[in-house]
C-alpha cells in the first residue's frame, strides 16, 4: 500500500510540476499593472518563500518528508494549511457519497433479486429498461434539467438549486435544520446516485440469475426447501459477493464524479477544491487531494476485500497472497 | 451453516455506515452550537459599547460627517451571490481579487480620501483634510479627531504610517500593490493626526493611490514575522461601518454592522456574500428568495428587463461607472503579420464591433476606441471607431503584400501563408464567441485564424513569454487611467505589460509628459491625442465595454445610481417587508 | 485449403457465427447496433450531409464543385477508413463461404492487419498531398444576386463554423431545425460534425486503452508471482487516482487538443480491462494447449498473442463497448469543465454546456439536443455492449 501510495504522489507530482504556469504569475496577471522589472523579482521572491525554487526532487522528497508527518504545507491561493481546508471539505463530500453509497445498496439489491426471481416477467423487462436507460444519461445534462426545471418558476420551485443550507439555518431548531439540510441535498443525491444505482442493479440481477440457474439451487429445491430460503440463503448469499467487489471501483468513481455535481449544486467538497487548485495551480492542494482520494481508493478496495471474505468464508487471505 | 451470520455482518457494516453520517452531521451541528454561544456572548458586549458610542454621535454635528444621513427603517439583511471565493479578506495580499473588495471595500476597511460618488473627485473620508506641495512632491494629510476602529481603538498617524510601511515591507505579499508605490520616499509622522508623505518623483496618480489605500489598525495586525501578516487572510479589523462576523468557507462570508462605527451608521444590519458557482443556479437562488442581490450577465439582464413578473419582484439596474472594463484583441506586434500597421488595421475592419455590441451583447455594449472610460473625460470624444468592412480589408491587405499568390485561399507572402493563433483563457463565454466570430470572418478575407484556448494560468504564462500571435482579453477599468504599463516600449522586455511589443516613439514621449502633468485638463488633452494616436495605429483592436448589471430584490428602498455606481449603504429596508431578523 | 463449397455444411459454426446468431436473437441489440450504424453512416459523409458549400453550381457560365474542393485531407481519409472497413465486412462473409472454421480466425487477422495499413499510409498520404483550402464564399448570396444559378445544396445548407450573430439562439425553427447557438451557428449542423468528433473520442480512446489494457494484463497474467505483484501495483495507482480529477489535470495544464484528450482518456481508463486480460490469462495458463505450446518451445510472442489472446479477449471486448460509451460521457464532462475541444470544432458535450453554462439561462434547444445524442449513442453502445456479454458468455448460452 505504501509504495502505491508513493507511485500516486509521484506520478500527480510529476504531471503538476512539469506542466507550464506557475501560481504566482497567475496571481498578478495581466492587468495587475506590475512593471516589467519589479515582475521578474516578485516572482522569484514568491517561490523563494514557498520554497518552490529548490530543484523537483528536492521539492518532492521534503514534500513527501512532510506529508509523511500529517502536513501537506501552505496553500498559497489560500494562505492556510492544506490540512484545515481538507478538514473543512472532506466531511461534505463523505458525507454526500456515503449517503448515496447506502442509498445505492440498499435500493438496488432487493431490486436487483426482485428482477432475477421475476425473470423475463414484467417487472424484469421494465427494470432492465428503466436500468439502461439511468445508465446512459450524462450527470451534467442531469443536473442541469433539475436546476432548470425543478429549482426555479420555469416548472416547479420544489428543491434550491445551490448550497447546503439556508441563510438563516444558523436560527432554527434542531429538527428544521435537519430538514433543511436534507432538502438541500435530495437532488445531489440523486445525481450522485442513479448511475451507480443502475449499474449495480444490474450487477445484483446477473448475478443472482446465474446462481438460480446452478445446480445446487436446483437440489436446494428438490430438497423441498421454501422458495424464500432457497433465494434468500443460497442464491442471494452466493450472488452478493460479485456486487461488493464492484464497491472497490465504485468508490474512485463517485468521488471523480462528484467534482462536477459539486460545481452544478455549489457544493463545497474536496471535488471544487481539486478543481480551483488545478487551476490555481495550488500545487500542495492538488498534492493533498489526490493523496487523500488515493488513500481513501485504497481503502476502498481493502474493505472491499475484507467484506469479500466475510460474505464467502472460502477466501482467506493466505490462500490470496 | 453460518450464512446467516454472514447477512448478519453485512448489516453490522450498513448500521455503522449509517451511524457514521449522523456522526458527521452531528459534529456540524455541534459546530454551530458553538457559534452561537460566542454570538451571543459578543452581542452581549457590544450592547456595552453600542450606547456609549450611541453618546458620542449624538454630541457630533451630523454636517460634519463625510457621508450623507442614512434614512429609511433599521433592520434585514442583504445576501449577495459571488460567483467565486476570496482567496482572502486581507486586502493588502490580495493582489487583484474583486470577490475580496466586494466584501471588504467600504465595508470593513475605510481610506483616508474617496470619490465623492456624484462629482467623481477625491475628498476627505477618514482624513479632515489634505494639501499637495507646489512641486508636487509632498502630501500632508490630517486625520479626523473622532475616528475609531470597531473595536473602540482610535485612529491615529502611527496607523496610517503602519500600513504604509506593510506595504513597502519587501516580505509582505504585496508585491502587484507595492507597485503603485514605487516613487514613494517615506511616511512622516508630525503630530498624532498628522502624516506627511514624500515623493522622489512627480506623478499624478500618487495623489490618488495616498487616498484609497486602507488603513489598517496596528494594534491588531502588527507583526514581528511577516509571515504571520501573510498568513492572515480571515478576521478582518478596520473602522468600517461593518465588521467581520464568519466565513464558511465555500459557502458565505457574514459581516454584521458596526454597532460601534464612528460615522453615520447603515441601516442593513447584516451583509451575507453567498458563494453559488453556477450561473443559472444563481438566477435560480435569486428568484427562490435565497439571495438579494445578483449580478447578472448581459444575456440574463437582457432577458429578464422585460419580463414583467420578474420586474415586480426585483430592481433590474444597468448603469455605467468607471470601473467597467473594456475588451480588446491585442496582436503581437513581434510577428511578422502584425508588424505592419495596414495589417493591424486590416482587422480592426473585419471585427464587426457594432454588430457584437448590439446583437452579441443585446444593445448593452458601448464600442470603444481606446482604452479609457467612454463616459469620462480622460476620453477623447472626436474619435469615431472605424467601421466594418471587409472590402477595405482586403484592399489594405493588398497593400501590404498579402496576396492569395498560390490559389488555395489562403493570403501569402514571401512564402509565408497567413495563418495565426488567436489564444484566448477558456471559461468566459464572451472570448469563445470572439474566437469564432473571428475565425468565420478571417476566412472571408482569407486569412485563417486557429482559436487556442489555454486555462487561465497556461494562458498568463503565454502571455508573459510572448508565446502567442494574437489575444483578447478585458482589462477593468479606473476613474483615471495611466496607461503606461500596456503601452509603453519600457514595459515590452521582460514580463511587462506591454505584451503586444507596441512600439512608438511618439506615444512613449505622450505617456511620459502626461504622467508627470498636474493640471487636469492639460493632462487630458495630452490623452486625447494618445488616443488619437492609438487609433490609428490600432496595436489593439479595442472593442468593447459594457455598463454594470444588478437585480436587486424589489424590499430594497433608497437605490441611487450614482456617477460611481451603487452604494449599498444607502439602502433600507421598509419594515414592513423585512425578511431576516 | 478446403475450397469445395459442398463440405460447408460439415464445417460446424465457428465462435464467431456462434456470437452473432446469440447476439441476433434480441431484437433491442439489433436495433442499437442499427442507430450506432447510423450514426456512423452520419459521421462519415457529415461533409456532404451539413455544408454551406453546394455540391454544384454554375458560374459565369461554368459549372463549379465547391464541396468538393473544400474537402479536407482528414475527410479523405475518413472515406478510405469507411470504405475498408465496409471492403473488411465482405471478406467476412466471404470467408465464411470460403474458408474453414479452424484458420478463419487466422486468415481474419492478417487481413484486419493488411487493410488497416492500407488505411494508416493512405491516410498519412492525404494528410501530406491533400492541401488546405480556405473558401468563405457565399454561394448563397451569388445565387440570390443572380451572379450564379443551378446550384444543389446538401440537405442542411450550413457550415459549422459560420457565424451570423442576426440569428443568434433561436429556437427550431424550419430554416434551423434544432435551433441555432450563441453564435448563430446551425446546432443540426454542429450535431453532425460533432459526430465524428465524439464517436471518433470513443473510438480512439478505448483502442489505446485496449491496447495498453491487453498487453499489461497479458504480461501479468501469463508470468505472474513477481511481475504480476509490481504490475498490479501500478494498476492500482492508476485505479487510486480519481479518473476525473486526473483527466483534468492533464488537460488543464498541457492545453485542449483533441488527440490529448483522446489519449489522456485512454491513458487512465485501461485498468479495467488489463484487469480483465490478466484474470483470463491466469485461467488459460493452466489448460493443456498453453502447456503444450510452452512445451513445444514456441516463442513467447506467439503464445502470448496468438494462442491465448484469442480465447481472452471476448470480455475486453465487451467492457469495451461499454467503455466507449464511457469515453464520450469523459469527453462531455470535460467540455462542460471548459477543457473540451477547441471551438469551432464541435462536439456533442461542448453544445451541451453551451445550453446550460455559458449565458447562465436555460436555452432547452442547446440542451435537449446535444443531450439526447449523447444520451441516444451511450445507451446503443451499452445495449449492444449487453447483448454481446450475453452472447459471449456460454453459461447464459447453455442455460437458455
Amino acid at each position: 500500500m505504501i509504495p502505491t501510495l508513493i507511485g500516486i504522489t509521484l506520478m500527480i507530482f510529476a504531471i503538476s510540476r512539469l506542466a507550464p504556469g506557475d501560481p504566482f504569475s497567475l496571481q498578478s496577471g495581466p492587468g495587475g499593472q506590475l512593471d516589467a522589472k519589479t515582475f521578474g523579482n516578485y516572482v522569484e521572491q514568491q517561490k523563494k518563500l514557498h520554497g518552490l525554487d529548490k530543484p523537483l526532487p528536492v521539492q518532492y522528497v521534503l514534500w513527501l518528508k512532510n506529508t509523511a508527518m500529517l502536513d501537506f504545507g501552505d496553500s498559497i491561493k489560500h494562505h492556510r494549511p492544506v490540512f484545515e481546508l481538507i478538514k473543512e471539505r472532506l466531511p461534505i463530500t463523505l458525507m454526500l457519497n456515503v449517503i448515496a453509497f447506502v442509498l445505492i445498496y440498499t435500493i438496488s439489491i432487493p431490486l436487483g433479486v426482485l428482477a432475477a426471481v421475476r425473470h423475463k416477467k414484467f417487472v424484469d423487462t421494465s427494470m432492465s429498461v428503466i436500468v439502461f436507460v439511468l445508465w446512459s444519461i450524462p450527470v451534467m445534462l442531469a443536473g442541469q434539467l433539475f436546476i432548470g426545471y425543478f429549482c426555479g418558476p420555469t416548472f416547479k420551485n420544489w428543491f434550491p438549486p445551490a448550497g447546503l443550507s439556508s441563510n438563516d439555518a444558523d436560527t432554527m431548531a434542531f429538527l428544521p435544520w435537519l430538514g433543511n439540510r436534507l432538502w438541500h441535498l435530495v437532488l445531489p443525491v440523486i445525481c450522485l446516485t442513479y448511475r451507480g444505482f443502475a449499474y449495480l442493479a444490474k450487477q445484483v440481477r446477473a448475478g443472482m440469475l446465474d446462481n438460480l440457474r446452478a445446480d445446487y439451487v436446483r437440489t436446494a429445491r428438490a430438497k423441498g426447501l421454501s422458495n424464500l430460503v432457497v433465494i434468500g440463503r443460497h442464491a442471494f448469499r452466493n450472488s452478493i459477493i460479485p456486487v461488493i467487489t464492484i464497491m472497490a471501483t465504485l468508490l474512485p468513481a463517485m468521488i471523480g464524479g462528484s467534482i462536477i455535481i459539486e460545481s452544478i449544486f455549489s457544493i463545497p467538497g474536496m471535488g471544487r477544491l481539486a478543481f480551483e487548485a488545478v487551476t490555481t495551480r495550488d500545487y500542495n492542494v492538488i498534492m493533498a487531494v489526490a493523496t487523500i482520494g488515493g488513500v481513501l481508493n485504497l481503502m476502498g478496495l481493502l474493505l472491499a476485500d475484507i467484506a469479500y471474505a466475510i460474505a464467502d468464508p472460502r477466501v482467506s487471505f493466505e490462500g490470496k497472497l | 451453516m453460518n450464512g446467516r451470520e454472514g447477512i448478519f455482518k453485512y448489516f453490522v457494516l450498513a448500521v455503522l455506515v449509517v451511524i457514521i453520517v449522523l456522526q458527521i452531521a452531528s459534529i456540524k451541528r455541534a459546530d454551530r452550537l458553538n457559534d452561537k454561544l460566542a454570538e451571543f456572548i459578543e452581542a452581549v458586549e457590544n450592547k456595552q459599547f453600542g450606547t456609549a458610542a450611541i453618546k458620542q454621535e449624538s454630541e457630533k454635528k451630523a454636517a460634519d460627517l463625510p457621508m450623507p444621513a442614512r434614512i429609511g427603517d433599521d433592520g434585514d439583511w442583504l445576501v449577495w451571490c459571488l460567483r467565486g471565493e476570496p482567496h482572502t479578506l486581507n486586502t493588502i495580499t490580495v493582489a487583484s481579487d474583486t470577490y475580496s473588495n466586494y466584501v471588504c471595500l467600504g465595508n470593513v476597511f475605510e481610506r483616508l480620501l474617496e470619490y465623492d460618488p456624484d462629482e467623481v473627485k477625491l475628498k476627505p473620508w477618514l482624513a479632515e483634510s489634505y494639501e499637495v506641495s507646489e512641486d508636487g512632491l509632498e502630501m500632508v494629510i490630517k486625520l479626523r479627531d473622532d475616528i475609531h476602529f470597531s473595536d473602540g481603538v482610535s485612529i491615529t498617524a502611527d496607523d496610517v504610517i503602519f500600513t504604509f510601511e506593510t506595504i513597502m515591507d519587501p516580505n509582505i505579499d504585496a508585491a502587484s500593490l507595492r507597485n503603485y508605490y514605487k516613487n514613494f520616499k517615506q511616511a512622516i509622522k508630525i503630530d498624532e493626526r498628522t502624516v506627511k508623505f514624500v515623493f522622489d518623483e512627480v506623478f499624478w496618480k500618487t495623489f490618488e493611490v495616498v487616498g484609497l489605500f486602507e488603513v489598517y489598525p496596528k494594534h491588531i495586525y502588527d507583526y514581528n514575522d511577516p509571515e504571520e501578516f501573510n498568513t492572515r487572510r480571515s478576521d478582518p479589523v478596520g473602522s468600517g461601518p461593518y465588521v467581520f462576523e464568519k466565513w464558511d468557507v465555500a459557502q458565505q462570508i457574514v459581516l454584521k454592522r458596526n454597532e460601534n462605527y464612528w460615522g453615520h451608521k447603515p441601516k442593513i444590519k447584516k451583509l451575507v456574500f453567498r458563494i453559488v458557482n453556477n450561473d443559472v443556479a444563481a438566477l435560480q437562488s435569486l428568484q427562490s428568495n435565497q439571495i438579494d442581490l445578483l449580478i447578472p450577465s448581459p444575456e440574463q439582464y437582457y432577458d429578464f428587463q422585460s419580463d414583467e413578473e420578474f420586474k415586480k419582484r426585483f430592481h433590474c439596474l444597468k448603469y455605467w461607472n468607471p470601473g467597467v472594463p473594456f475588451f480588446f484583441i491585442g496582436w503581437n506586434q513581434q510577428r511578422e503579420f502584425f508588424k505592419d500597421r495596414r495589417v493591424r488595421l486590416a482587422m480592426t475592419h473585419i471585427v464587426d464591433r457594432e454588430t457584437i455590441a448590439k446583437l452579441l451583447l443585446k444593445g448593452n455594449a458601448e464600442v470603444v476606441t481606446g482604452p479609457f472610460y467612454p463616459y469620462g473625460r480622460q476620453h477623447n470624444p472626436d474619435i469615431k471607431p472605424w467601421p466594418y468592412d471587409i472590402k477595405k480589408a482586403k484592399q489594405l491587405l493588398d497593400e501590404a503584400g498579402w496576396v492569395d499568390s498560390d490559389g488555395d485561399g489562403i493570403r501569402d507572402k514571401d512564402g509565408v501563408s497567413f495563418k495565426f493563433k488567436f489564444a484566448y483563457s477558456s471559461g468566459r463565454p464572451i472570448y469563445e464567441q470572439i474566437a469564432k466570430l473571428l475565425k468565420d470572418e478571417g476566412e472571408k478575407v482569407g486569412i485563417e485564424v486557429q482559436a487556442d484556448p489555454y486555462e487561465w494560468s497556461v494562458f498568463i504564462e503565454r502571455l508573459n513569454t510572448r508565446q502567442f500571435d494574437s489575444v483578447t482579453l478585458g482589462f477593468g477599468g479606473t476613474v483615471e487611467s495611466d496607461p503606461y504599463q500596456m503601452f509603453h516600449s519600457s514595459q515590452i522586455e521582460g514580463r511587462g505589460n506591454n505584451f503586444i511589443g507596441f512600439n512608438n516613439p511618439e506615444a512613449d514621449k505622450l505617456i511620459e509628459i502626461a504622467r508627470r502633468e498636474l493640471d487636469e485638463d492639460k493632462r487630458y488633452a495630452l490623452y486625447h491625442e494618445f488616443e488619437r494616436l492609438l487609433h490609428e495605429e490600432q496595436p489593439y483592436t479595442f472593442l468593447f465595454t459594457r455598463p454594470s448589471f444588478r437585480f436587486i430584490d424589489k424590499r430594497f428602498d433608497n437605490i441611487v445610481i450614482h456617477k460611481l455606481g451603487l452604494d449599498e449603504k444607502e439602502w433600507y429596508v421598509p419594515k414592513s417587508k423585512q425578511r431576516y431578523k | 485449403m478446403g475450397k469445395q463449397p459442398t463440405d460447408k455444411k460439415n464445417w460446424g459454426r465457428s465462435y464467431g457465427e456462434m456470437v452473432w446468431k446469440e447476439f441476433a436473437k434480441s431484437k433491442l441489440s439489433i436495433a442499437s447496433l442499427v442507430f450506432i450504424v447510423f450514426l456512423f453512416f452520419l459521421a462519415i459523409f457529415a461533409p456532404f450531409l451539413a455544408n454551406d458549400k453546394p455540391f454544384m453550381i454554375k458560374i459565369n457560365g461554368q459549372w463549379n464543385y465547391p464541396l468538393f474542393r473544400s474537402l479536407t485531407a482528414s475527410d479523405y481519409a475518413v472515406f478510405l477508413a469507411a470504405a475498408f472497413a465496409v471492403f473488411q465486412l465482405l471478406l467476412i462473409r466471404r470467408n465464411k463461404k470460403y474458408i474453414e472454421p479452424s484458420i478463419r480466425g487466422q486468415v481474419l487477422g492478417r487481413q484486419v492487419f493488411v487493410n488497416s495499413l492500407i488505411v494508416v499510409i493512405g491516410t498519412v498520404l492525404f494528410f501530406v498531398m491533400v492541401p488546405r483550402r480556405l473558401d468563405a464564399t457565399d454561394y448563397k448570396e451569388m445565387i440570390v444576386s443572380g451572379s450564379a444559378e443551378g446550384a444543389v445544396f446538401a440537405p442542411i445548407p450550413y457550415g459549422y463554423g459560420r457565424t451570423d450573430l442576426k440569428i443568434r439562439e433561436q429556437p427550431p425553427s424550419r430554416e434551423h431545425w434544432l435551433g441555432t447557438d450563441d453564435v448563430g451557428s446551425d446546432v443540426l449542423c454542429r450535431l453532425i460534425h460533432g459526430s465524428r468528433i465524439s464517436l471518433s473520442v470513443g473510438f480512439v480512446a478505448v483502442g489505446l486503452s485496449v491496447l495498453i489494457g491487453v498487453f499489461v494484463g497479458a504480461v501479468l497474467g501469463y508470468f505472474g508471482g513477481k511481475v504480476d505483484f509490481v504490475g498490479m501495483r501500478i494498476v492500482e495507482i492508476f485505479m487510486a487516482i480519481p479518473p476525473l480529477l486526473l483527466m483534468i489535470t492533464v488537460v488543464a495544464f498541457f492545453g485542449r487538443g483533441l488527440f490529448l484528450i483522446m489519449m489522456v482518456i485512454g491513458l487512465i481508463t485501461w485498468t479495467s480491462n488489463a484487469r480483465f486480460v490478466r484474470a483470463e490469462f491466469f485461467k488459460l495458463r493452466q489448460q493443456d494447449f498453453v502447456q503444450s505450446a510452452v512445451s513445444l518451445g514456441l516463442p513467447l510472442r506467439s503464445i502470448l498473442f496468438r494462442h491465448m489472446l484469442p480465447n481472452g479477449i471476448a470480455p475486453v471486448l465487451v467492457n469495451a463497448t461499454f467503455g466507449i460509451a464511457g469515453a464520450i460521457f469523459y469527453e462531455a464532462a470535460l467540455s462542460f469543465l471548459g477543457f473540451g475541444v477547441a471551438p469551432p470544432t464541435p462536439s456533442w458535450g461542448q453544445i451541451l454546456s453551451l445550453g446550460v453554462s455559458t449565458s447562465g439561462r436555460f436555452l432547452w434547444w442547446l440542451t435537449l439536443f446535444p443531450g439526447l445524442a449523447i444520451f441516444l449513442t451511450a445507451l446503443a453502445y451499452n445495449l449492444v455492449g449487453e447483448g454481446l456479454r450475453d452472447a459471449v458468455d456460454p453459461r447464459l448460452r447453455k442455460a437458455a
